[in-house]
């Protein structure tokens, strides 16, 4: 048990100590310093001039996300197409057919929107060629989307009053070559020297110990599962994510894995500090988003080691915890830690299911989605946080009296109706669509669809409701990981998922980025001695206590009647 | 505005009257304007249905007492939150009649364009019986009744009641120094003046209406804060709604009542209902700092004000200008010199001539009473800027240098 701990506090304290200057790095970067990357300028500039691209042209916040829009979209047809029509094109080794149009239309908006909630299995449900050419291909676009966005961000705060987010396409192709690009070639070879399959034959067949011939898929994994995890994409090779042993070969690489996982979440939380010269703000920042951190760790390491209560009561020992849903080679320290590390960082990759996590350990990290703050997506994490930043200055303020600002800039109505809009699409989509299902459920068990929904919850009960809910808040965080207890490859599921996905992606980045803009077109208001600091530890403590109250506020009654209910039914 | 005006909360007459308006207040049209007490009356409402439902004999909602204790305890929130404005509104009145009584007694002398006697007859009205197009008549230390444009004359006006600015200014006819303001007061000369502003629109009259609450527009951070309380209502909604069908799945049965109240007690309901009294309450209580405030925004701007500049002008000094010292040019002796002095300013009402008077008695001269059949005074006019005495053949003059030149 000892060792598994052990394990875990490395783990961590290797991610922070890796982001801090890796920050430092990508506030270089998008800052215009001179870095020891600089031979790929030749490149970029290739790059440029092939597209059309005038790096130096600023754009004022409506043209970035216009922009950033526009080239979603084009890829969501792109991407649509390829599935449909997978079954046709060439590197198909196995013969796999095409997708459904409801099973290519949540997959492609999975991917687009940076989710990679599968609902489809990676060995049967997709081929080689779009295994590489969309879904790892969206994998580096949506990360670059969510990186470039905050970077807008940051350049708004760049200059006392500005209208110039800067260009999106030179900061979108800057991410990819400068960031993505170096550290998921890093972590492929690590992964590809330690078992990971990077081969482009078909399957392969071995004879099992009992004689029998099986066949195991293959493919060129290495290189997906690098961007999977670099770019908190969270969607695998396969269809066991990294509990397969082909996707996460033994503890060296689950620690890698790990580590790539809340890298750059972390690292732009220290770059937002050196940008905009303000440590003591991602200082105060990061400290909020580890507090939550550490104690959701806790609360799962310590549930799932202590084991599940049910087998206890049988008479049986769990030395390793709660090992169902497990892999053996990894143990359920590190499947606890790596669960509330990717609902963290809105990964969704999975080195165990979570569908066998313990009550409690569940719920945590459904709150750990419903929050989606706590490092977060690759940029958007910190532009999800950021709102929370807006609606705690405005409360502080007006508690004392002041005008609420942040960095010098005056926060009005229109800011805060925005930020109200953000933080209300989240409740809504989450607890509609969780109503919605459990209506259906309910009152229309035996409906004459494709898939009956008495079929789509294996677990009865209060784990049901579980599974319903986890799938709903999964798509609003961009998370993509699931109860697997539900059975989700059916219409009402995919499209449904799908709505919840594109507008939980699209509309709170939308928002932060206007509010951003907004704030930076206003008067500069510089500091004096009655400003409310936001780089304090009384903000920090403040922030705290927003999130706490807006999120239990608007998720304690499901959460009670899922996860709470199932823990204390299964008390010893 | 003085301290007098400061008084107990509750003073039996004002807790009357809003008694009475919190029952007038609870027409939907105005509640609306609230969002957060109108789900909350929208609440009693349906509750309301509930009861009567109970009542014909419906049993899966709960007894009839607790849900009669229910609607109670609503009606008696949104009743409290209305009377929290209406006593607040009512202690803003007190203020705004105080002010009123400060407009209302100005005399007026209109002008009739066909009298009673004669054309053009001037007869004393009241001020608030003047209407827009009226003419009325200002001479030497009348108060300017209302606001209005020059027609006819000239004169030197002491606008310090609106402006603050103490030194006398010059208004004229035609040109663009005609207009006047309500409340000013005339220190020379007569003029002619036509009204140009509707009776309840002078500058005292946004003041009054201001402080009363009745045009108060909201202020930025109220509205932020409504739109921060609204957003919260409607999550809560989206909770207590969806509530609904997981207690179905998990099998539990949850009455009216129970999610109404839910609902009530999450929402901001305390803010919700005292927002616009506490809006009220801040301009009322800048009021009785002597500090009137001409919108809403500028009290909370005043929160945030830590340094103030003053113009010192009328503030620290006294703003006229006051004759100090006499300087003789040696012609004459000094004390005949001050005696032309004085005798050339008996006849000059401005703050100055009189200054002049002052520091000669405070010398120990004697103010000599002239009798006005032995001289002729020349009065301190704004045309000539010059004032004087002609006396037993002596021709006395004082005034600016170009003006005596002449």
């Amino acid at each position: 048990m000892n060792t598994e701990l052990i394990g875990v506090i490395v783990t961590f304290l290797i991610t922070i100590l890796l982001a801090i200057p890796l920050g430092k790095y990508i506030a270089k970067v998008f800052a215009g310093e001179r870095t020891f990357m600089d031979f790929l300028n030749p490149l970029e500039r290739f790059i440029f001039r092939i597209s059309g691209i005038d790096p130096n042209k600023g754009m004022h916040w409506k043209e970035f996300l216009k922009a950033m829009l526009t080239i979603n979209l084009l890829w969501f047809v792109y991407g649509f197409l390829m599935l449909i029509y997978q079954g046709h094109l060439p590197l198909n080794p196995d013969d796999n057919p095409g997708q459904t149009p409801d099973l290519a239309f949540n997959s492609i908006i999975s991917f687009v929107t940076n989710t990679n909630l599968q609902d489809y299995s990676g060995e049967t449900g997709a081929t080689y060629l779009t295994q590489l050419f969309v879904f790892t291909f969206l994998q580096f676009t949506s990360a670059a989307t969510g990186i470039a966005c905050l970077i807008a961000l940051f350049n708004a705060f760049k200059e006392k009053t500005t209208n110039n987010l800067g260009n999106f396409w030179s900061i979108f192709i800057k991410s990819i070559t400068r960031l993505l690009l170096p550290l998921s070639i890093v972590v492929a070879i690590i992964l590809a020297f330690n078992g990971t399959p990077t081969s482009f034959k078909g399957k392969d067949t071995i004879i099992t110990l009992q004689g029998d011939t099986q066949q195991v898929s293959r493919g060129p994994a290495a290189a997906m599962i690098a961007i999977k995890q670099m770019g908190t994409n969270g969607g695998g090779y396969f269809g066991a994510n990294s509990a397969v042993p082909f996707e996460n070969p033994n503890y060296l690489t689950n620690i890698v894995e790990a580590i790539s996982i809340a890298l750059i979440p972390i690292a732009l939380i220290f770059s937002l500090g050196f940008y905009l010269k303000k440590k003591k703000l991602s200082y105060v920042i990061f400290g909020v988003m580890t507090f939550f951190f550490i104690l959701f760790c806790i609360n799962n390491i310590y549930f799932e080691t202590k084991g599940n209560p049910e087998i206890t009561r049988m008479g049986i020992a769990q030395t390793t915890g709660a090992m169902e849903g497990k892999e053996v080679r990894l143990g359920s320290a590190a499947t606890a830690y790596w669960s509330v590390v990717t609902t963290s960082t809105s990964n969704g990759s999975v080195n165990g299911m979570h569908d066998s996590l313990m009550p409690l350990s569940g719920g945590v990290v459904m709150i750990d989605m419903m929050i989606n703050a706590l490092y977060g997506g690759v940029g958007v994490g910190l532009l999800n946080y950021f709102i929370f930043i807006i609606i705690a200055v405005f409360i502080s303020g007006l508690m004392v009296g002041r005008t609420p600002e942040f960095l010098g800039h005056k926060v009005e109505a229109r800011e805060v109706k925005i930020a109200a809009i953000v933080t209300l699409l989240s409740a809504f989509l989450i607890k509609a669509g969780t109503a919605l299902a459990a209506y259906i459920v309910v009152h229309h068990t035996n409906a004459d669809w494709a898939e009956k929904p008495s079929a789509w919850l294996n677990n009865p009960g209060y784990h049901g409701f579980s599974e319903m809910l986890y799938q709903y808040t999964s798509c609003n965080a961009n998370n993509g990981s699931g109860f697997e207890g539900l059975g989700d490859n059916s219409i009402w599921w995919n499209v449904s998922g799908g709505i919840v996905m594109l507008l939980a992606r699209f509309i709170p980045i939308i928002g932060p980025v206007a509010i951003a803009g907004l704030l930076a077109n206003k008067k500069y208001i510089p500091e004096s001695a009655g400003t409310l600091r936001t780089d304090s530890a009384t903000f920090g403590v403040m922030t705290i206590a927003v999130i706490v109250i807006v999120t239990a506020l608007s998720y304690f009654p499901p959460l009670t009647l899922g996860p709470i209910a199932e823990y204390f039914s299964m008390r010893p | 505005m003085s301290k007098e005006n400061s008084n107990k909360l509750l003073q039996p007459e004002l807790i009357r009257e809003a008694f009475k308006q919190s029952f007038i207040k609870l027409s939907p049209r105005y509640m609306v304007r609230n969002p957060v007490m109108f789900t909350v009356e929208i609440g009693t409402a349906v509750m309301l249905g509930v009861c009567l439902w109970v009542a014909a004999g419906e049993t899966s909602q709960g007894s009839l007492a607790y849900n009669i204790a229910i609607t109670a305890i609503l009606f008696i929130t949104v009743l409290f939150a209305n009377f929290a404005e209406a006593i607040a509104e009512a202690r803003g009145k007190a203020q705004a009649d105080s002010l009123r009584k400060t407009r209302q007694d100005t005399p007026a002398k209109k002008i009739f364009p066909v009298g009673e006697m004669f054309t053009n007859e001037i007869k004393i009205v009241s001020s608030a019986e003047l209407k827009k197009g009226d003419v009325f008549l200002c001479e030497t230390g009348d108060i300017i009744p209302m606001d209005g444009e020059i027609i006819e004359g000239i004169a030197t006006i002491d606008e310090s009641a609106i402006t603050g600015e103490s030194a006398p200014v010059i208004r004229e006819s035609g040109g663009d120094k005609s207009s006047v303001t309500g409340g000013t007061k005339v220190l020379s000369d007569r003029i002619k003046v036509r009204v140009t502003t509707e009776p309840g629109e002078s500058f005292l009259d946004k003041m009054i209406a201001l402080v009363e609450g009745a045009s108060r527009q909201k202020t930025p951070n109220e509205i932020a804060l409504t739109i921060l309380l609204a957003s919260f209502t409607l999550i809560f909604i989206i909770v207590c709604v969806t509530l609904k069908p997981f207690a179905d799945y998990a099998q539990t049965s949850i009455n009216i009542a129970s999610y109404i109240s839910l609902f009530v007690c999450l929402i901001p309901t305390t803010i919700g209902g005292l927002l616009s009294a506490i809006g009220i309450a801040g301009m009322d209580r800048a009021l009785r700092a002597n500090v009137i405030t001409k919108s809403g925004k500028a009290v909370e701007t005043a929160g945030d004000i830590d340094t103030l500049l003053l113009d010192k002008t009328g503030t620290i000094t006294i703003g006229n200008r006051k004759a100090t010292k006499f300087w003789a040019d040696g012609i004459q002796s000094e004390k005949e010199f001050i005696e032309a002095c004085v005798l050339a300013s008996l006849a000059d009402e401005t703050p100055e001539g009189k200054s002049i008077i002052e520091l000669a008695v405070q010398n120990g001269f004697v103010k000599p009473n002239i009798d006005k059949s032995e001289a002729h005074f020349v009065e301190f006019t704004a045309e000539t800027r010059s004032s004087g005495i002609d006396m037993h053949n002596m021709h006395i003059r004082k005034g600016a240098f170009d003006a005596i030149k002449k």
